[in-house]
């Protein structure tokens, strides 16, 4: 069943790449898309798999044995069908208020990551694993439209493949296996432990846009925002979850894991509560949010690598929390300035009531899961984004599309509840939270936080892109310089190439001598023959 | 097994009798070599079927040379010719052959010595499959010095090399270690006779004669890698040339030499030379790290191709020296994608070229008006940084595992150099990509549609070879 899904998902992208856009056919393809995904799912439900994986022989070099494999335990099948409100809400999202974005290839994409993510989850060895990783990569690359942003995307992303790839070549050059059953052969026997836990953990803090590395999702507040967010939920700092899943035993293998983690989750929460603060772009605001929740999905993980699943989970309410955020209706295309717009909430009730059950909703799953100083600070977050939305400015009622909202998501948000919240838990301390965050969001005083929205500095300022130009590339640029004046130009061809040449041109003048007339040429001969003798006597008298 | 209906002989002789039917083709000013080029094409896609043909009737599993062919040549001094073929040795003739076919493409246009360029192909492409097919040490070392004629001519006569001692320094280095493999040559055939290539690595030589041997033998092979101090010259060529079949024709150079090692390397190395293994391992990495950066700081595209060039060169020959004959055949899964993508890059950089100097304006966001070119450039570059659509992901990896195995700091510096060098083919793509208003192409100036279709199948080629290495082999 699993394999039909994924094949399904495929088929569906494959098909609707090719057929030329046209209105009528986008409902019909939504329903046909929601269709099968349901049936899969009411399939599944009704068989009752604990376990199923399909597995096809692919590479069988004589040292290197590789399967495609799809489906595992009931936690990765179960997560795999959690996914499914995710990709009903970016469908919904992308053909009904981005119809102009060429909405079928955004669409396309979601249907293909969320394959990808089956395959990836699925990976029981090491190539599976890294080629899961570069589609996510790749599939985020071709939802981005803008060159630069591309670029960024790009060189980010074959940087933490390249260090992913690194660290399992050599986990493969110590075991001579690819498989991860043998990473405890590793553990125990293999060297370099260290090295690879700082490579692993490289690779999955840029793909999961962590502190230092954050620069190239929060640029994406340039893209539409349905694009924004595939990529921000659904492609690289996704892959960073479960290739952390995958390997955590590698990675928790070196003694400075747990302090080099820790430091980075801590600073990468912070980061993103003040950029939320200061940050006058709603949309980059959005994107902070997201990070802080895979920082907090990371330290859910290095606890307990299982915990993955709980991320997961969550996953779902976190993308209505940003839908609800960003009333798409309203702003479409555009990247509304926080401070200068402002809603009124009396005539987006409906969306803000919606922000307000998604994050309870979520306080309500994560509270046994996720530490309270984090919960805190999520609370936080979404309070000062609501707050600066939704202000006491007087707006005119706008656009009819809205009057879809308060269907949809409660809808979604019903059906996310009831199908993944299970063992219903109510502490006390999270009613206090959730009433903390109402009160913020209503009485959150924006005018200090407006300040910050008319400081260019802060607002446009790239400060990692500048330490990364001025102590990364720049130095690279100057050794390749001195590298190129110094080995090529001087020591060869000034140097040895310029001495022989200048060695052969003497010696062949010292031969034109001997053949000319004159005293000199027996001269030259005599020297000649006098040079020969000597080394042969040399010779001699060493042997 | 021996070969029915000389099989070898045929795939080598083939293109040498397409060389004279090009010789005998109707050129003139209404052609203007389309006729030399159509032979040119058919002979080359005919070698190729016989090529398929071959790997049908070879075991692909057994590492022994097959469908050997005996032939008499002299009684006194005894020499025979022999050829014979491995996967491995017949994957590489393949991969030259459809480089060459790539590179045809490029210069379909041109009509400068069309019939010249047409015959020295087919002339370069006989000599080299002959290298391939050599099985004893004779005829290896005839088809080792026949091939550099034809390069020599192209790259003299087409290459645009403006300094002209450039050009003899090519031939004199070339022509050196030809004359140091014969003189190796020689004095294995006065110890041993005529030997076979598969027993050179097993010959028990002692004292100065295998020093001298093998040092020669490998000063030979290297002068045609790029690897320092050899590289300058090299580079210095490469860089000039701008015509894309004698690029590719001139970067084919370094895959003979690792041939050459693979095929002449011992079976085992004794602990004296481990010392002289280390260096050659130190000295490859820091030609590798220095190419690299300095392709990362070069504007030019030209220089970029030749440092990713360079660098997967040396990877390839460190790897080879590893001297595990399971990664032989991961070395030649990986050359085969490597060869296809590099010349199917200089074809689109030199067609991007070529349409920079014709309306005198920068090529910056060309890629933004010409969508098939855009296509067909952005999949060669993310192949060729390593990401998985070919034969060089899996390969790659298994060599790479292996090197950092033998030791890790080494292993650490090439990944390195191998990063740097997919960043300047990144930092190409985006320039191109980055849109210029100043930029006078336009998408009139997009390839044309057969150069597009056979980018398609190049595609398809690469992706096939990810899923699997041989795919069109269908055994019977």
């Amino acid at each position: 069943m699993v394999l039909q899904f994924f094949l399904s998902l495929l088929t569906v992208a494959g098909i609707f790449m090719v057929v030329p856009y046209k209105r009528r056919i986008v409902w019909l393809w939504l329903l046909f898309t929601i269709t099968v995904c349901l049936s899969v799912w009411y399939l599944y439900d009704m068989a009752n798999v604990a376990r199923q994986i399909i597995e096809y022989k692919w590479i069988s070099y004589p040292h290197l044995r590789a399967d495609f494999i799809i489906g595992g335990d009931s936690p990765i099948l179960s997560s795999i069908f959690n996914m499914i409100p995710i990709l009903f809400l970016f469908l919904w999202m992308n053909l009904t208020f981005f119809p102009k974005d060429t909405s079928l290839s955004a669409s396309n994409i979601t249907l293909l990551l969320l394959a990808t993510f089956i395959y990836t989850l699925s990976s029981q060895d090491n190539i599976q694993l890294m080629v899961g990783s570069c589609c996510f990569s790749i599939l985020g690359f071709y939802l981005i439209n803008d060159s630069n942003l591309k670029k960024h995307f790009i060189l980010y992303s074959y940087t933490a493949e390249i260090s992913i790839f690194t660290a399992l070549a050599v986990i493969y050059s110590q075991v001579g296996n690819i498989n991860f059953n043998d990473l405890g052969k590793y553990i125990r026997i293999g060297k370099h432990h260290d090295l690879v836990s700082l490579l692993l953990m490289v690779g999955i803090f840029i793909k999961c846009g962590t502190f230092l590395f954050q620069n190239y999702i929060i640029e994406l507040n340039k893209l539409n925002f349905n694009r924004m967010l595939i990529i921000s939920l659904l492609s690289s700092p996704l892959s960073g979850l479960i290739i952390f899943y995958k390997l955590h035993s590698v990675i928790s293998a070196s003694s400075y894991f747990t302090s080099t983690l820790n430091t980075v989750v801590v600073l990468t929460s912070v980061w993103s509560l003040l950029g939320i603060i200061w940050r006058d772009s709603l949309k980059a605001k959005i994107l902070y949010l997201n990070m802080m929740f895979f920082a907090i999905s990371l330290f859910l993980i290095s606890k307990q690598a299982e915990n993955i699943f709980i991320a997961i989970k969550l996953l779902p309410l976190l993308t209505i929390i940003d839908i609800s955020l960003y009333p798409v209706s309203l702003y479409g295309f555009t990247d509304p300035i926080v401070s200068k717009n402002s809603l009124n909430w009396y005539h987006h009730k409906s969306e803000l009531l919606i922000s307000f059950v998604a994050y309870g909703m979520l306080l309500i799953s994560s509270q046994s899961s996720i530490p309270f100083y984090f919960t805190i600070m999520l609370a936080i977050a979404n309070a000062i984004i609501i707050s600066g939305l939704y202000g006491l400015k007087e707006r005119p009622y706008v656009s009819w599309l809205s009057k879809f909202m308060p269907y949809i998501l409660p809808l979604a948000l019903g059906g996310v509840w009831f199908v993944l919240i299970d063992n219903f838990k109510f502490e006390e301390c999270t009613i206090y939270v959730f009433i903390g965050f109402v009160l913020c969001s209503l009485f959150t005083p924006q005018r200090f936080i407006n300040l910050l929205a008319d400081k260019t500095d802060i607002q446009d300022g790239d400060f990692f892109s500048t330490f990364y130009h001025s102590f990364i590339i720049s130095p690279l640029r100057l050794l390749g310089r001195i590298l190129w004046l110094l080995v090529d130009f001087i020591v060869i061809e000034r140097s040895l190439i310029g001495n022989f040449s200048d060695t052969t041109l003497s010696g062949i003048g010292y031969l034109q001598k001997i053949q000319s007339k004159g005293l000199i040429s027996w001269l030259c001969f005599f020297g000649l023959g006098l040079l020969i003798l000597i080394i042969n006597i040399g010779i001699f008298v060493y042997e | 097994m021996n070969s029915p209906f000389a099989l070898l002989s045929l795939i080598v002789i083939l293109p040498f009798l397409g060389m004279l039917f090009v010789f005998t083709a109707k050129d003139d000013d209404l052609s203007k070599g389309r006729n030399s080029f159509n032979v040119c094409v058919f002979t080359i896609l005919a070698n190729i079927t016989l090529i398929w043909r071959v790997f049908m009737v070879i075991n692909e599993r057994s590492h022994k040379l097959q469908l050997k062919e005996h032939f008499d040549w002299l009684t006194i001094p005894d020499i025979n010719i022999v050829f014979g073929v491995d996967t491995f040795s017949l994957l590489l003739i393949l991969t030259i052959h459809l480089g060459v076919l790539i590179g045809l493409m490029g210069v379909w246009r041109n009509t400068f010595k069309q019939k010249s360029l047409m015959v020295f192909t087919l002339l370069f492409l006989s000599m080299s499959t002959g290298f391939f097919v050599s099985a004893d040490i004779f005829s290896f070392y005839i088809f080792f010095e026949a091939m550099l004629l034809p390069v020599f001519l192209i790259i003299g006569m087409f290459g645009e090399v403006k300094k002209q001692d450039l050009i003899y320094r090519y031939f004199l280095y070339n022509f050196i270690g030809a004359l140091l493999l014969f003189s190796a040559i020689m004095l294995i055939y006065h110890k041993y006779g005529n030997t076979l290539l598969a027993d050179v690595g097993r010959l028990t030589l002692k004292g100065n004669l295998r020093n001298y041997i093998w040092v020669a033998i490998f000063l030979s092979f290297i002068s045609r890698i790029p690897i320092w101090p050899f590289h300058y010259w090299i580079s210095s060529i490469n860089v000039s040339i701008r015509n894309p079949l004698a690029f590719i024709i001139t970067a084919l150079m370094p895959l003979t030499a690792i041939y050459g090692f693979i095929r002449f390397l011992p079976t085992s190395f004794s602990s004296d030379i481990d010392i002289y293994l280390i260096w050659m391992n130190i000295i490859g990495v820091i030609t590798m790290l220095f190419i690299a950066l300095i392709g990362f700081i070069n504007r030019d595209a030209q220089y970029k191709i030749f440092s990713y060039l360079t660098v997967y060169y040396i990877t390839y020959l460190l790897g080879v020296f590893s001297n595990q004959s399971i990664i032989r055949y991961n070395i030649g899964y990986s050359l085969f994608g490597f060869i296809v993508i590099i010349s199917a890059l200089e074809v689109l950089s030199s067609y991007i070229y070529h349409k920079e100097i014709e309306h005198g304006s920068s090529s910056q966001g060309f890629l933004c008006r010409a969508r098939r070119l855009s296509l067909s450039y952005s999949f060669m570059v993310i192949a060729a940084i390593g990401l998985p659509f070919s034969a060089v992901f899996v390969n790659n990896y298994l060599i790479l595992s292996n090197l950092l195995g033998t030791n890790i700091y080494i292993g650490m510096l090439l990944i390195f150099s191998v990063f740097i060098s997919g960043i300047g083919l990144l930092q190409e793509l985006f320039r191109l990509k980055q849109d210029d208003p100043v930029c006078r192409l336009s998408k009139t100036d997009d390839i044309s549609l057969p150069m597009f279709i056979l980018m398609i199948f190049v595609i398809f080629m690469l992706i096939m070879s990810f899923i699997r290495p041989l795919w069109f082999v269908i055994n019977e």
